[in-house]
């Protein structure tokens, strides 16, 4: 048995591996290294609990944090002034400031945009149904309709659908459940602002997977994998 | 026109932090072991992050990033207290240590949640004699569920000594339960320690 447990099986008990690979492995041990596996599974989630008990970060702490990074905000604030009365090249360097502001705002780039839902938004356009999500696609212009998912042992649910703002570009937002984990699907116009900000992205780990379909790019931004749900759009 | 762009972006910035901020603090805390260079490193940390935010790039994951520095700041905060005198990648030169390799926990791998239990805060204490990867890397992994990639990221090391950090921080936290428990009579003296009895040799014997 010792050399067959190696790094294969931390992966496993971690968690690591595709559906797929784990299978390929579990399909590799013997059944004395199932019992043991099965083992050291339930003593590492009892370690997860133990570590995971909640520890808050205090009150006290989190408001004197955000007085210090107002504070900080202030002091950066006032900066500007002071150097446009000391420099000739201030009215310069404010001009230049302004117009990558403006830019900036107008990219709308927000910190939290592309990441992976947490939750679902509480505003939803649409019901929960197949029919609703696509009624809402077809009152938006968008030519593009969605199938019912497939469930490949993953239960999925519809959830809801919103128009919202990305890279200053009107986008729709769909979200699902699968596995009871949130998925959100992002449907841009192909070339947009927003589509571009996909491809850019895409490697990070935010972005699960993007795909053109007809004349849009679709994102899928998830912690939970589910790259194949991007199927929905299969028809189209 | 400047000002409403910081107020934006410092708002942002703290419903970011906001959102996580309870287990960056449980996860500075199980670092350091200590309210006040845990509150210490949590200010540092946010603050510096502000400060740096420029660097962020908006969509890529904002939680390992910040682990990123808070990482940096507990090294630097154990370094600070004399706690431990290492670097990040000091010992990420260390072997794997396989699982047949790690103590034989068959005693009470039938009921870990009683076990831990007993052990009681024997726990904390085993958790301080890691080393700062070891821990961290566990922590991430265990407490806050980061995967090997985002741990790799926030410990700015590569995937396979993340897997060392890993199998070594168990072997370890389980040594020096498992010594604990021997001790307190929680588990038979008879147990052995770093087995490399096979599972079906166990097995037979119990």
């Amino acid at each position: 048995m010792k050399g067959n447990i190696d790094h294969l099986w931390q992966a496993y008990l971690d968690g690591e591996m595709s559906a797929c690979e784990a299978s390929e492995f579990e399909a590799t041990l013997t059944p004395d290294q199932r019992v043991r596996i099965a083992d050291e599974l339930t003593f590492e989630t009892a370690c997860q609990t133990r570590l995971g008990e909640p520890i808050a970060c205090p009150d006290a702490l989190w408001t004197s944090v955000k007085a210090d990074i107002r504070a900080e905000a202030a002091h950066n604030t006032t900066v500007i002034p002071f150097i446009k009365r000391r420099s000739v090249w201030a009215p310069v360097a404010a001009a230049a400031a302004a117009v990558v502001i403006l830019l900036a705002v107008q990219t709308g780039s927000s910190l939290e945009l592309m990441t992976p839902p947490d939750s679902v938004p509480t505003t939803l356009a649409t019901g929960n149904t197949l029919a609703s999500v696509n009624q809402f696609l077809k009152d938006s212009a968008i030519t593009l309709s969605v199938s019912d998912p497939t469930d490949n042992g993953h239960p999925i649910q519809f959830i809801g659908a919103r128009n919202t703002l990305l890279s200053n570009t009107h986008v729709k937002e769909l979200y699902y459940n699968c596995c009871g984990q949130p998925v959100r699907m992002v449907v841009a116009k192909k070339g947009s602002a927003a589509a571009e900000n996909f491809g850019r992205i895409e490697n990070a780990d935010s972005v699960q997977a993007t795909r053109n379909v007809g004349a849009y790019t679709v994102a899928l931004l998830s912690t939970h994998s589910a790259a194949n749900l991007l199927n929905v759009f299969a028809a189209n | 026109m400047g000002t409403e762009y910081t107020d934006i972006m410092t708002d942002e910035f703290l419903d970011g932090i906001e959102k996580y901020k309870d287990e960056f603090y449980r996860y500075i805390y199980r670092t350091v072991w200590d309210t006040g260079v845990a509150d210490d490193v949590f200010s540092e940390a946010v603050l510096a992050a502000y400060k740096s935010r420029e660097r962020y790039t908006p969509g890529s994951n904002f939680r390992a990033w910040m682990y990123r520095i808070i990482t940096n700041k507990c090294y630097v905060a154990n370094r600070h207290i004399s706690r431990r005198g290492e670097s990040m990648d000091q010992d990420g030169a260390r072997e794997f240590v396989a699982l047949d390799e790690q103590p034989d926990y068959s005693n009470v791998l039938a009921d870990p949640e009683k076990f831990l239990g007993e052990v009681g805060d024997e726990m904390q204490r085993a958790f301080q004699k890691l080393s700062t990867s070891e821990r961290s890397a566990l922590l991430l992994r265990s407490a806050e569920r980061l995967t090997y990639r985002e741990i790799a990221d926030a410990m700015d090391i590569p995937v396979g000594t993340v897997m060392t950090h890993l199998s070594r921080g168990r072997a370890k936290l389980r040594n020096e339960l498992l010594e604990h428990a021997r001790e307190e009579g929680i588990v038979q003296p008879a147990l052995t320690l770093l087995s490399d009895e096979s599972t079906s040799e166990r097995k037979a014997v119990s």
